[in-house]
Formats: structure tokens, C-alpha cells, sequence
């Protein structure tokens, strides 16, 4: 492996493709109900900003179709800084909203987070009449970034648990499994319904009758988290990292209840790439190559 | 001084990982910033509450528009906030507990658009898990209580 990242080119369809998931996960985790009229536990921004004037239906509702208009703008790449601006001022208003009722989830950071470099990068684009010397487009440019981003959330989350267990993280993890009970019987106070019996019944008891067994099964998860920096590699690291993130995703939803949605689709849309994989595979066994 | 450090920034790959990996490690839980803590650290003992009625008979927090483990953060905040009055190292007493329950309860009766009729009392129950010589005992102990009608 190269320590230099491969300047990857995308087709255009490529791009308008990735920006058609990302914008439809935008759309999805947008609430169609009003956020909370409070703010009991100020975050992020909502410490100098009162944003509970989002829970004025008079405004919200606008504002989530003012956010599909420039999800469109945002697909077909155009007035970019302004769609760009304006989906992340009412993202990050909403869920700093959510997020300050005093839990917060982990949920949308990753698709946040994103939209504040693809941003930040279009509107620096713009503003300096920046273009790339490599003979990359800004779109090239936005999916680096986008899968920059979503290394970076992984690697905190590694880098945190090495931070919290003083660098035991690994040397705790046969007490996982009261975590597993835990997460299982708060799946079950959701619903008053246990989760999936079968497999996951057969797995979690093996975990909690032999806790040694977390070694091989979570273990991997930390290297996995860490080695995400090679994400935005090029074409077959982000793949292949991306499925170790996704079958770490499947291990800890099939035995802890917790489903990382939007961390799953990011990665099948900006790391797994599977359009591209297809074409490629497709021209391939007919002689071609891909744009 | 100004050249070798120009060098050096220049020579660090895909920057943008490292400026993002920095800041939320930084700035820790300031949406859209977070340092993931989620699962950083094991000890052999957890706990969870959850949501019950008046008899203590299970009612599903999502009814409520929270999950669980949301329930369990927002009377952890509120636990937090009366321990943030009390001197240093003074634990909370069972009944400064439970009236963060409380609160947690009042917060979720308030969001509710409707109030539920069938129920008299709304309950949050405290779960507290523990591995011990290689088995889970689990001890369940009413947190707060509030009334409905």
C-alpha cells in the first residue's frame, strides 16, 4: 500500500449518483414532525441560539421544502455553495435541537459533518475560483472529501476508546456483554417485544456464557475503526474498508440491537461504490474499461 | 522555522481526515462535533431504566416518542445537574435521584401531544446489571414516580 492517496477520477454519473443517495438520506433523516418546543439541555450551537423557533409549524414547514428544493440543486451541481449552505444551516439547527433534550445520539453527526466539508470546500471553490491542478473536477474533489469525513468518524470513535479505557479497551471487552444484556433488554422496553430470537438469542448466550469470545468478535472492530484512514485511499481501499466497516456494523446490530443506519449508508454510497464496481466488473469481462 | 513547518503541512496527506479527527476529538459533544464515546470503556456493570405504569407493568418508551437508552441520557443529564449543585465527591442521595426522575418523566409527559388516559402514574424503573465470578445479577428498584391524574 502507498502512503501517497490515489488521485481518484469519477465519472459524472458516478458523482450525480453519489449525490442522489447522500441527498435521499438527507431527505430520510430529515423529521417530517415538529422538533421539541424546548431546549432543556443546550448543545452545540442552541448555547447562544434559541432554536425552538423551529417547533413553529409556520416555519418548519416551509423550511423542509425550501431543504428539498436544494436537495435538487444540490444533485444536478448547481448554485452548490447556496444549496450546500442553506441544507446544513437546517440540518444542524434541527438536530442541535434534538440534541439538546438531554440525549444525544449518534446518530446524524456522520451525514452533518459531511455536509459541513462538502460546504465549506464548495464555498471555498467559489469564493477563491478554485480548480484543481491535478486535473481533477471539484466533484473528484467533493467525494475525497465526503470519504475524508467519514474516515475521521471512525477513527475518533477508535482513538476515544483508546482514550477512555486508558489503552485497555481491548483487555475489557470480555465485560461486553453485560453492554449486550443491557442493549438487548432496551430493545425489548422499546417494542415490549424481544429482539430476533434465533441467532442472535444463540450468539448472545455464547457471549455471555464464554465472555473470552468477545476477543475475536469485537477486537477486530477496534482495528477496523482505526485503520479507516486508509478509507480515502483510493477506489479499492475505500471498498474494502467500507465492507469491514459494514460487516462490523452487522455484528454489533445482530448482537446489540443498535443499527447505525446512516453510518451503513454513507458507507455503501461514498466507500462501497457499487455502481462503479458493476460497470467496471461489466466492461471488464466485455474488454472495456469505465469512464 | 516558516519553510519547514509549509513542508511538513504540505507533506501530510488528506488533511480534511486530520482537521476533522482533531476538532471532534477537541471539541468533543457540540453537534455536528462528537468524540464517539459511545462504548469506549468496560467495566463488569451497567444499568438502564425503563418506562412503567402505575402497578410497575412495562409500557414501550417508544410509545413516548424516546427509546430507551435516550430515557437512560436524559435522566443521567438531569442526575448530572442536581450533582453539578453539591459539593465535589458528594454523591446523590436516592431522593436527589428521584427527583431527576421525575424531571425525565415531566419532560416526557410535556413532549407528548396527547396525555394517556389508561394510565394513572407514569413510572421509570432502574435496572442496574452486574457480572460477578462469571454470572449477570440484576437488581430493579423504582426511580421516581409521577402522577397522570
Amino acid at each position: 500500500m502507498s502512503w501517497k492517496p490515489e488521485a481518484v477520477r469519477y465519472a459524472p454519473w458516478e458523482i450525480a449518483l453519489m449525490r442522489l443517495g447522500f441527498a435521499g438520506l438527507l431527505w430520510y433523516r430529515m423529521p417530517n414532525v415538529v422538533p421539541p418546543a424546548v431546549q432543556p439541555f443546550p448543545n452545540g450551537l442552541s448555547h447562544w441560539i434559541d432554536l425552538t423557533f423551529l417547533s413553529n409549524l409556520a416555519i418548519f414547514t416551509p423550511a423542509r421544502w425550501i431543504f428539498l428544493a436544494m436537495l435538487a440543486l444540490y444533485v444536478v451541481g448547481r448554485l452548490m455553495p447556496l444549496a450546500l449552505s442553506y441544507l446544513l444551516c437546517l440540518n444542524v439547527a434541527v438536530y442541535t435541537l434534538w440534541n439538546s433534550q438531554g440525549w444525544i445520539g449518534h446518530t446524524d453527526q456522520i451525514i452533518s459533518l459531511t455536509l459541513l466539508t462538502q460546504t465549506l470546500f464548495h464555498v471555498f471553490a467559489a469564493v477563491r475560483r478554485f480548480q484543481p491542478k491535478d486535473g481533477r473536477s471539484l466533484g473528484d474533489l467533493e467525494i475525497s472529501i465526503s470519504l475524508q469525513t467519514i474516515a475521521a468518524s471512525y477513527v475518533v470513535a477508535g482513538v476515544t476508546k483508546l482514550i477512555k479505557s486508558g489503552g485497555m479497551w481491548l483487555a475489557q471487552l470480555p465485560n461486553i456483554t453485560v453492554q449486550i444484556e443491557k442493549t438487548n433488554e432496551q430493545y425489548f422496553y422499546d417494542f415490549l417485544r424481544h429482539p430476533n430470537p434465533g441467532l442472535t438469542e444463540w450468539l448472545n448466550g455464547q457471549l455471555i456464557a464464554h465472555p473470552w469470545l468477545a476477543y475475536p468478535f469485537f477486537g477486530p472492530g477496534l482495528i477496523v475503526e482505526l485503520a479507516a484512514i486508509l478509507l480515502p485511499y483510493g477506489r479499492r481501499h475505500a471498498a474494502i474498508l467500507g465492507l469491514a466497516l459494514l460487516a462490523m456494523h452487522a455484528l454489533i446490530s445482530l448482537t446489540m440491537q443498535i443499527t447505525f443506519t446512516t453510518n451503513i449508508w454513507m458507507l455503501i454510497i461514498f466507500a462501497l461504490n457499487l455502481p462503479y464496481w458493476v460497470v467496471a466488473i461489466w466492461n471488464r469481462t466485455g474488454g472495456r474499461t469505465p469512464a | 522555522m516558516r519553510s519547514v513547518l509549509e513542508k511538513i503541512w504540505r507533506a501530510i496527506p488528506l488533511k480534511g481526515m486530520w482537521i476533522i479527527t482533531v476538532a471532534c476529538l477537541l471539541i468533543g459533544e457540540a453537534y455536528p462535533f462528537s468524540n464517539f464515546p459511545m462504548f469506549g470503556n468496560f467495566s463488569g456493570k451497567t444499568w438502564y431504566v425503563y418506562l412503567a405504569d402505575e402497578r410497575g407493568k412495562a409500557i414501550p418508551a417508544l410509545d413516548f416518542g424516546v427509546p430507551t437508552n435516550g430515557l437512560k441520557k436524559a435522566y443521567d443529564a438531569s442526575m448530572r445537574r442536581i450533582k453539578g449543585t453539591l459539593p465535589k465527591k458528594q454523591k446523590l442521595s436516592l431522593e436527589q435521584e428521584r427527583l431527576a426522575a421525575e424531571e425525565t418523566l415531566r419532560y416526557l409527559i410535556a413532549q407528548r401531544q396527547s396525555r394517556p388516559s389508561h394510565l394513572a402514574a407514569l413510572r421509570l424503573v432502574r435496572v442496574d446489571l452486574r457480572m460477578q465470578d462469571g454470572k449477570m445479577t440484576e437488581k430493579t428498584r423504582t426511580a421516581g414516580e409521577v402522577a397522570l391524574r
